[in-house]
């Protein structure tokens, strides 16, 4: 099996790791770096449960290479709030899922509040129904999705009422 | 009886909407469930599974896979030295059991039964080399469909047993033949209540870590059953429980699957103790569609002798149900809650029940939320339409003239359960003025004129749960030397959020902040026993534990403090952290103080013992019995036959409430399960037994898209069957979303005069049954 050396910018700082070169991104970041908020529900990219913030864009990291990902900018759920923050410097979504009971077991809720995250960055007003659709992506069998969609609204209401974007930005 | 007499604390949380305690950690990633857990020195468990729904096991051959790098053992059955089977019946001559390894040795009964378990240095390595052992099989031939097994004629699934049969069961109950005599009409009524998949957003795991040199094995298990699951592997492994730790980090979801051991649960706990190492597996999907348990699968026929008013006389149901490979003894007793709860909210004197259950080459069914009690309710509530619309008669109308009265409670049902308490008419107006039903038909009305097809659908729901005698969970509640407060808590959640609602109730009796309370739970070194979280049995059973262990709490505290301000016969409150005689704050004491008090011997009552532990194991006089009405409006595209849902109201009654929030939360999700199923969620076995839904992408639930808004509202009847009035809510959801969706679409297809009797309802069904009315 070969090797590769990957680099890539982790929730604001570089890490490397040498990895076998099929490993997933997802395991890369679990395996070898240790972040477990990134949870794998299905592998075939359908539950989005490891669902990450790669360049911008919401990726579901079973579906992308480690070696794929060399060079990336990746936000994962632990990179959301600073570390050291406490539940009160959490980040708005994480808040609005807090308030508003949007998560029952919360294995899904690390990849909702990503999918959730890229929309407000582009869609800073949604509407419920493209929440919605920006969710269908990411599958919760506790919660009816009912609060995450109270919880996404609320955030985006409340991040609009302070700095917009700036306020979400991590 | 002390001299120190209780008040009645005033501020209540209990009954309030509290912020989860455990929410900061699952949105921030540092939730800590099986998968995230890294021991050291770990290997890592792969299953060669049969790729057969039923073969004889001929040879297993492992020299290949042994010599690949990172492999380090491959165990098969033979190897597991000194085991037990896995559970299944004793001493229950009217029912089949079925002997079965942990491990297929000789035969396999269904596609994905592990036959053998391979350790490797990483989980890459261990799947690489699964293909490398040879197992050598010889077809036999599969069950499959249910009515073809039970012929004579039909292939066996057990050459030992005679027949297809698990076992048979029959019941009756008051004058049905005479019932059936006096009727009006008999109507019959065939449905299909299609195999499905509690799919846990979290698929299983297990990772077992032998510490030889104390003779001990600690398992963590993602689990909802913590002491169940130690004492049934400690028993298969054939060591003392006393020897086994089981340990449930937090867990992704179970409805209901994950109440159950499973095969790979003792194969990986015999390995490590065998290597000497820790061992972890993780199932994947695929395994978890094909491996974990199966739910619901019951071939369903009813039989009403109706009287022209409406008037139900009476009801004899016949359930065919699916065990799947094995008698494994939750499949004995599920189709037995079905014909438990088989007459449903209305008092129907004559009740016969018969049931069936068909062995077959598929995964054994078991407990999927509800279990049971949502194939009883989906049968009667089903049946109550049909005869409804036979007679003319509103649904709403014909449930008022069958219901059991108010003033009839605690009602002793036909099949032999005392319903606890219940208000069905009050509740059911109650749903009518908040879904404002006559709008809603007049806006079908206006619909139909249009030649829209819309339905609405009604369904009047009661379930078992707060299981119950005989079935007791556990609460302790220490109070350190510095006032802190911990909650140990014998029922382990799964999403439900123990932890708030368990805080919120000793905050009331202890007069203390939430954020004093800690609670804790899912360890088995931790408490004596507690029963399975399951049945909506948590907030009933451990809620009541945990309230009965503050009072012994405040009671000793009472008398510490009344002793330290040297009172007599004084009424002391607990309140703002301190604890104080009625009316007058400023001669009280702190919390903390009253506690440090307690850790003295000296400063203590004469003959009481210090520190503050106060341990209780609740069991109930009885089950409790909460209900309601779910009521859906519909529309089906004619030319498509997709159903689109329009509205959808739930009133449930679950007696009091501890936290609304959290009860709330557990309707939402047991609706949109109970609409996955009516809607889009199926099981699928080819004729082969080869499982087609294997996949997220073949077995699909619901996603964000497509739902609406859940309107919810209750009534509060309380229960008497423990300290608390909670009913238990869990499963209500569930429970009655599926017959509400169907009926709302039989009444959307009302112009085509047919009845639907599968589902789910995609699209094909749906429109087949619009062409197929001519």
């Amino acid at each position: 099996m070969s090797r590769v050396m990957v680099r890539v910018r982790v929730n604001g700082a570089w890490k490397e790791a040498e990895v076998d070169t099929r490993t997933l991104l997802v395991d890369l970041l679990r395996e070898e770096f240790m972040l477990t908020g990134t949870h794998i529900g299905c592998l075939t990219g359908n539950c989005g449960a490891c669902t990450v913030m790669m360049d911008d864009l919401s990726v579901k990291s079973c579906t992308v290479l480690a070696a794929q990902a060399n060079g990336a900018d990746v936000l994962t759920i632990e990179g959301l709030a600073p570390k050291d923050s406490g539940t009160s410097n959490l980040h708005p979504i994480q808040q609005a899922f807090i308030q508003h009971h949007g998560l029952q077991c919360g294995f899904c809720t690390p990849g909702m509040i990503l999918s959730a995250y890229q929309l407000l960055m582009r869609n800073p007003k949604p509407t419920e129904e493209e929440i919605r659709v920006s969710i269908a992506g990411n599958l919760c069998r506790c919660t009816g999705y009912q609060n995450i969609l109270k919880a996404i609204s609320a955030a985006s209401e409340r991040t609009l009422q302070q700095s917009g974007k700036r306020a979400l930005r991590r | 009886m002390s001299a120190v007499q209780v008040a009645v604390t005033r501020k209540q949380l209990v009954g309030t909407s509290q912020k989860r305690m455990e929410d900061p950690k699952f949105v921030s990633g540092s939730g800590r469930y099986i998968d995230d857990i890294k021991l050291p020195g770990m290997l890592y468990a792969a299953f060669v599974r049969s790729p057969h729904a039923h073969a004889r096991v001929l040879k297993i051959d492992a020299s290949k896979a042994l010599k690949q790098p990172g492999v380090k053992a491959v165990l098969t059955n033979d190897e597991l030295k000194g085991i037990k089977n896995m559970p299944t019946v004793e001493d229950e001559p009217e029912t089949v059991a079925t002997p079965r390894p942990v491990l297929a040795s000789k035969e396999v009964n269904y596609a994905g039964e592990a036959v053998a378990l391979l350790l490797a240095e990483s989980k890459y390595a261990a799947e690489d080399a699964l293909e490398l052992v040879e197992v050598e099989y010889e077809p036999l031939d599969p069950v499959h469909d249910l009515e073809a097994a039970m012929k004579a004629e039909s292939a066996k699934v057990h050459d030992y047993a005679p027949s297809n049969l698990s076992y048979h069961f029959v019941y009756e109950n008051g004058d049905v033949e005479g019932a059936f005599r006096q009727a009006d009409e008999v109507v019959k009524v065939d449905l299909v209540n299609q195999r499905i998949h509690p799919l846990p957003l979290e698929p299983r795991g297990v990772i077992a870590s032998y510490d030889s040199g104390n003779d001990l094995l600690t398992i963590w298990l993602s689990t909802q059953d913590p002491h169940g699951m130690r004492n049934s592997i400690a028993d298969v492994l054939n060591v003392p429980a006393a020897k086994v730790r089981l340990i449930a980090p937090d867990v992704g979801g179970g409805f209901g699957c994950k109440g159950s051991m499973y095969p790979e649960d003792v194969a990986v706990s015999y390995a490590s103790m065998h290597v000497g190492r820790p061992v972890k597996w993780v199932e994947s999907r695929r395994e978890n569609l094909l491996t974990t348990i199966h739910g619901r699968g019951q071939k369903q026929h009813a039989e009403l002798a109706v009287r022209r008013d409406g008037r139900i006389l009476g009801l004899k149901i016949k359930i065919v149900s699916d065990a799947g490979a094995y008698t494994t003894g939750l499949n004995v007793e599920i189709p037995k809650l079905t014909y438990k709860m088989g007459t449903g909210v209305y008092d129907i004197g004559a009740y016969m029940a018969e049931i069936f259950s068909i062995f077959t080459n598929e995964v054994p069914q078991e407990a999927y939320r509800g279990a049971g009690r949502p194939e009883a309710a989906y049968l009667i509530e089903r049946s109550m339409n049909i005869v409804a619309r036979k007679l003319r008669l509103d649904p709403v109308k014909i449930r008022q003239v069958n219901f059991i009265a108010k003033d009839k409670f605690p009602f002793r049902t036909p099949s032999g359960y005392t319903y606890d308490s219940g208000d069905y008419h009050g509740n059911l107006q109650k749903a009518l003025e908040v879904s404002s039903y006559e709008r809603l038909k007049a806006e079908q009305r206006e619909a139909r004129e249009l030649g829209r097809l819309v339905g609405i659908g009604l369904v009047t729901w009661v379930e078992v749960c707060g299981f119950a005698p005989g079935f007791g969970q556990t609460a302790a509640i220490t109070v350190t030397k510095t006032g802190d407060v911990i909650i140990t808590a014998g029922g382990h959640p799964h999403g439900q959020g123990h932890a708030t609602p368990l805080a919120q109730i000793v905050a009331d009796e202890l007069g203390v902040d939430l954020s004093k309370i800690t609670v804790v739970h899912g360890d088995t070194s931790m408490l004596p026993w507690s029963s399975v979280t399951a049945g909506s049995r948590s907030a009933p059973l451990t809620g009541s534990a945990v309230l009965l262990s503050a009072r012994k709490v405040r009671d000793k505290m009472s008398k510490i403090a009344a002793h330290k301000l040297g009172l007599k016969d004084a009424k002391l409150a607990f309140e703002g952290g301190k604890i104080f005689p009625n009316g007058d704050g400023g001669k009280g004491l702190t919390f903390e103080k009253v506690a440090d008090l307690a850790y003295d011997g000296e400063k203590i009552p004469p003959g009481m013992e210090p520190t503050l532990f106060e341990y209780t194991a609740f069991s109930p006089a009885n089950y409790t019995f909460p209900f309601g009405t779910h009521i859906a409006m519909v529309e089906v595209e004619k030319e498509t036959g997709v159903v689109k849902i329009l509205k959808y109201f739930a009133t449930d009654d679950c007696g009091k409430l501890i936290n609304p929030m959290v009860v709330e939360g557990q309707v939402h999700g047991g609706v949109v399960q109970g609409i996955g199923q009516a809607m889009i969620e199926e099981i699928v076995y080819d004729d082969n037994g080869q499982l087609l839904t294997s996949t997220l992408a073949d077995y699909v639930i619901p996603s964000a898209e497509s739902l609406v808004e859940i309107v919810w509202n209750r009534t509060e009847t309380p229960t008497y069957a423990n300290p608390l009035g909670v009913k238990g809510i869990g499963e209500a959801g569930t429970i009655a979303a599926t017959p509400v969706i169907v009926n709302a679409v039989e009444d959307a297809l009302s112009p085509y005069d047919v009845t639907v009797e599968r589902m789910p309802l995609r699209s094909d069904y749906v429109r087949s049954l619009i062409k197929g009315s001519g």
